[in-house]
């Protein structure tokens, strides 16, 4: 949430490339975008309320300049408006702020700069400009109105954010040094990276393609950047000296090409995603790759959003495969809960790897002393570097803000841990190893037939005209494909903002049956399981059917009874037992994509979310 | 780049893919063209895609790691490949020239070079053995005088025919229109059309024209393609000391070759491949990528796709398997001379093997005669003996032919 990005050092172009770089993490937060240059007469200021092209259409005549700071905002404190918009400068001009994440102490620290000055006049209702008020307070008791020298630079720096409690990346420019950025981190990502300049962002996405090795400074750190070099501290005031790692994705990755959005090209490239998911981990009838050092008597999984579906998908096969019980939480319920019991593994899923939540479970559950592992798709993430140990999903940079080719990585990422556990529990034998990557070779495939086929597109165009005007929707599911039914709900509300709930078959008659519409056609999204279950889910779909609903059908190739039950049915390739909801939330996806679209919604920005939830 | 069409001639394996995107010799043929494309000095292209495009948009990108600046239109029009160009076609300046291809066969650089600086209208031909399957191309000197698409007498036309490839002004656009009205729609009719108004329209003579239009056709492909590369082994791929790797062979990464697997070049091995141990593939032939074929196979001159799974013990040679299928231990394929049907009558296909479309499932011990073709998902039951033509989804349980 929230973007940041910084240029020092930059001879040409400075304002083209803060805008390219933000463009890059503007999935992080859309309400409102800003940029400021640090010119030796002065700070140049633009801001905007809104998506980044309003930004864009008002510094077509920007200066270029030496050194700048830019940012996009998801609104915490106070509405998107410009006046809230970032970066945030002192009354007087010297210095500017661009910040991702939360001033606990807030209200403390307004209350003591209106008390200081009677005369403070605050322009935005934001924690940030607090820390533009605070910096430039002690500059001027530092240095007055002179220009600080560097070692001026780190004394006022280290005394302000010794002021500041909370979650917090911070870069600030200041006037008439335009040679440094100030920077800091306190649980909110920020990595820097140099070229011919120097580079800070929130995310690599945006240095994607400008550099090739980047660094990734840890909680507590602070310094300057300049453009060839940085001088940073950890959180004691000492020294110190990060280490570089190279660059995970590379450019074409993160670009549209020839796509219309960012989440159908992701949609299209899961068949890839499960190859290189699984690649090297499933060969033959062994398992590498996934660390789990001894057999625990629990397994306790914290996640939020997708990622939690995921993990609720992870569950299913950790009970099947290795009898361990399974419990999962949502991460910001686990972290204030008081979790207890017996040897338990804690397995963290997070897409960015910076999910606030989640990093924070992992955290108390390593106080506690508990093992974890976290399943993540940026390798080189804070829940990753934090973790004991980590399994990569690969999937590549995900952009569109609705989670999709992800949650296939982190769902065969369960499955791999559930089968390694299930090795050490003796339940999984050599032989069901080979079964399993057999199928899990064909899989690909089969997807690659499903988003190819006919029968699919026809589907969908029956299926989406059953959502015209509607206001409520429902997904079915049960055993399996209930995370399934929850995640499909999830699509739909997230990018058609239409009403969405999923509920276990099962639970219908327990209450959501009251809120089947007969006048209304409300549509219900049912996908099919397997056995014993599918007759009972069959059941469910009577139950609805029969007080008016509409019902889409998701079902395997050749399940002559699903269509019995189905105003639309809509039929993907049979694959293994386990495998199988994966490819019906695919039709989920695509579905919630398609009825977005009808309705004129901006599938990659969402309104009011943003990728990567960086603050509590 | 017209890249629209199915190829449905292939069968099954154009199920979940268009043949422009066949990974023929480890990269889909419409990469093969671009790369002759940026050699010529092209920087900048036009893909119009139609058939599963979602597939070509997924490989492409935006062109940048292939050195080229791709644009891409989703072909709207119903009227075949001349409806492509017109899609295409309609955002173009009057007053410019185009150059058009086709994404499905492959036109080396310099013929590309010889149609941009050729003084006007101009279409590359090649001769062909079976010219009948194709425009059939009748010349004054170097100017075209006539264009005969797929004729039923061939020989009294001779050999050359079109290769597709045509550089004309964007002003034919409205011939194309008139043409597509009254309900022609391939560009050998716009020619013609242009032809019977005496418009000149030189012929470029090209020698090294690859087209694939059976799945047969996929085999010399493979094999003119794979002509030209290069031995490299990723650093990434872990062969055993005891394999024998002879020749150009290109083994990508995190591929692994067990103990005593001997490779003769030429062969590409895609990535995530297991191969052996004991197992021998000579060349022609393309391993895709994630495919596992196990102890003592024997594999000649074939085109495999991605994640094909071949047990221990099979014998195939001169064949062609479609992605994501099984083939069990034992599979004996013959290879020999069989007969088929084209678009004029039946011609002879020399030396062919099998061809699978997607995600088959061929069982232990089955024997294959000469020519089999299958479509996508046929199952074949242990220990039979296939022969013929079976389509997608059949069952052949028992017997034998």
């Amino acid at each position: 949430m929230c973007g940041i990005f910084g240029i020092v050092g930059q001879e040409t172009e400075l304002v083209s490339k803060l805008m390219a770089g933000l463009s890059k993490v503007e999935y992080r937060g859309y309400d409102s975008a800003g940029i400021c240059i640090s010119r030796p007469e002065g700070l140049d200021l633009m801001r905007a309320e809104g998506v980044l092209d309003n930004l864009k259409q008002i510094i077509v005549d920007m200066e270029d300049g030496f050194c700048g700071i830019a940012h996009t905002r998801w609104a915490t404190h106070g509405p998107p408006t410009e006046e809230n918009a970032h970066p945030h400068c002192d009354p007087q001009f010297r210095v500017a702020v661009v910040h991702n994440g939360i001033l606990e102490n807030e209200v403390q620290l307004r209350q003591i700069l209106i008390e200081a000055t009677s005369n403070t006049c605050f322009s935005s209702e934001t924690d940030t400009e607090l820390v533009a008020h605070v910096l430039a307070q002690e500059m001027d008791a530092e240095c007055g109105d002179a220009i600080p020298d560097d070692e001026q630079l780190l004394a006022v720096w280290r005394r302000s954010l010794d002021r500041f409690d909370g979650s917090f990346s911070l870069a600030a420019v200041v006037k008439g040094r335009e040679d440094v950025i100030l920077v800091a981190r306190s649980f909110s990502p920020l990595i820097l990276a140099f070229n011919d300049a120097g580079y800070l962002a929130s995310d690599v996405s945006s240095l994607i393609g400008m550099v090739k090795e980047v660094y990734f400074i840890e909680d507590g750190d602070w310094g300057l950047l300049q453009k060839d070099g940085m001088e940073l501290f950890d959180s004691e005031g000492e020294p110190v000296s990060r280490e570089s790692s190279p660059l995970q994705w590379n450019e074409e990755d993160a670009e549209l090409g020839g796509w219309p959005t960012f989440m159908l090209k992701e949609i299209n490239e899961q068949p890839g995603v499960i190859r290189s998911c699984l690649q090297g981990r499933l060969s033959r009838d062994t398992l590498r790759g996934v660390k789990i050092a001894y057999k625990p008597d629990l397994v306790r999984i914290i996640a939020c959003g997708t990622a939690f579906h995921a993990g609720l998908m992870a569950r299913h096969y950790i009970e099947e495969l290795s009898g361990i019980p399974c419990i999962v939480d949502h991460a910001h319920e686990f972290r204030y809960g008081t979790p207890s019991g017996p040897k338990a593994l804690v397995l963290g899923i997070s897409q960015s790897g910076e999910t606030a939540d989640t990093l924070a479970g992992l955290m108390t559950a390593q106080e506690r002393g508990y093992p974890t592992l976290s399943i993540v798709n940026a390798e080189n993430s804070t829940i990753a570097r934090q973790s004991d140990s980590i399994l990569g999903i690969r999937a590549g940079p995900e952009i569109g803000v609705a989670s999709t080719k992800a949650f296939t990585g982190q769902v065969l990422g369960g499955l791999l841990v559930a089968l390694r556990l299930g090795r050490l529990s003796n339940k999984v034998r050599s032989e069901e190893l080979a079964v399993i990557n057999n199928a899990a070779r064909r899989f690909p495939n089969a997807m690659e037939r499903l988003l190819a086929s006919s029968q699919l597109e026809k589907g969908l165009k029956r299926a989406r005209r059953l959502f015209h005007n509607q206001n409520h929707a429902f997904f079915l599911g049960r055993n399996s494909s209930y995370p399934i039914a929850l995640e499909g709900a999830l699509k739909l509300k997230e990018i058609s903002y239409i009403h969405a709930e999923g509920y276990a078959g099962g639970e219908l008659k327990h209450g959501p049956l009251a809120l089947i519409d007969k006048d209304a056609q409300t549509p219900v999204v049912v996908i099919s399981s397997d056995g014993i279950i599918q007759q009972k889910l069959f059941g469910n779909v009577r139950e609805v059917a029969a007080r008016g609903a509409r019902v889409i059908m998701i079902a395997v190739e050749g399940d002559e009874e699903a269509s019995a039950h189905a105003d639309v049915v809509i039929t993907v390739p049979k694959t293994h037992r386990l495998l199988q909801p994966i490819m019906h939330n695919v039709v989920c996806q695509l579905l919630a994509y398609h009825v977005a679209i009808d309705r004129d919604c901006d599938v990659d920005r969402p309104r009011n979310l943003a990728k990567s939830v960086t603050v509590e | 780049m017209l890249a629209a069409g199915r190829g449905a001639r292939l069968g099954g394996l154009t199920d979940s893919r268009s043949k422009v995107m066949l990974p023929v010799a480890g990269k889909p043929i419409i990469e093969w063209l671009l790369q002759e494309m940026v050699d010529a000095g092209i920087d900048r292209a036009t893909i119009v895609h139609g058939y599963a495009g979602a597939r070509i948009l997924s490989s492409l990108g935006s062109g940048k790691a292939l050195g080229i600046e791709l644009d891409f239109v989703e072909q709207t029009s119903p009227h075949g490949t001349l409806g492509a160009a017109l899609d295409a076609m309609k955002s173009m300046s009057l007053d410019e020239d185009v150059l058009i291809l086709n994404g499905d066969n492959i036109v080396s650089a310099s013929a590309i070079k010889s149609l941009l600086t050729a003084e006007g209208p101009s279409l590359l031909i090649a001769e062909h053995e079976n010219p009948q399957e194709f425009g059939v191309v009748t010349l004054n000197g170097n100017i075209v005088a006539a264009i005969q698409e797929k004729p039923a007498s061939h020989e009294a036309l001779g050999r050359v025919v079109s290769t597709g490839a045509l550089r004309c002004p964007v002003l034919w656009r409205e011939v194309f229109e008139s043409t597509v009205k009254v309900g022609l729609t391939g560009i050998p009719d716009a020619i013609r059309n242009l032809l019977d108004d005496d418009v000149e329209i030189e012929a470029i003579r090209t020698d090294t024209w690859v087209d694939v239009d059976h799945p047969w056709d996929l085999i010399d492909m493979n094999a003119t393609l794979l002509d030209g590369i290069e031995q490299h082994i990723s650093e990434d791929a872990d062969v055993h000391p005891s394999a024998v790797i002879r020749g150009s062979v290109h083994i990508s990464e995190n591929v692994v070759i067990h103990p005593g697997t001997v490779i003769d070049g030429p062969v590409h091995i895609g990535p995530n491949c297991d191969i052996g141990p004991m197992a021998v593939i000579t060349g022609s032939t393309t391993v895709g990528s994630g495919t596992r074929i196990g102890p003592f196979c024997r594999i000649r001159s074939s085109f495999l796709m991605e994640d094909v799974q071949i047990d221990s013990g099979t014998w195939l040679q001169r064949s062609v398997i479609g992605p994501a299928s099984v083939l069990r231990s034992h599979v004996h394929v013959d290879v020999g001379e069989t007969q088929k049907i084209g678009d004029s009558g039946e011609f002879i296909v020399r030396r062919l093997g099998l061809v699978t479309g997607e995600a088959c499932n061929i069982g232990h011990g089955v024997v294959s005669a000469p020519g089999t073709i299958l479509g996508s998902q046929v199952f074949v039951g242990r220990r039979v003996r296939i022969a013929g033509e079976h389509p997608s989804g059949s069952e052949i349980q028992s017997g034998g032919v």
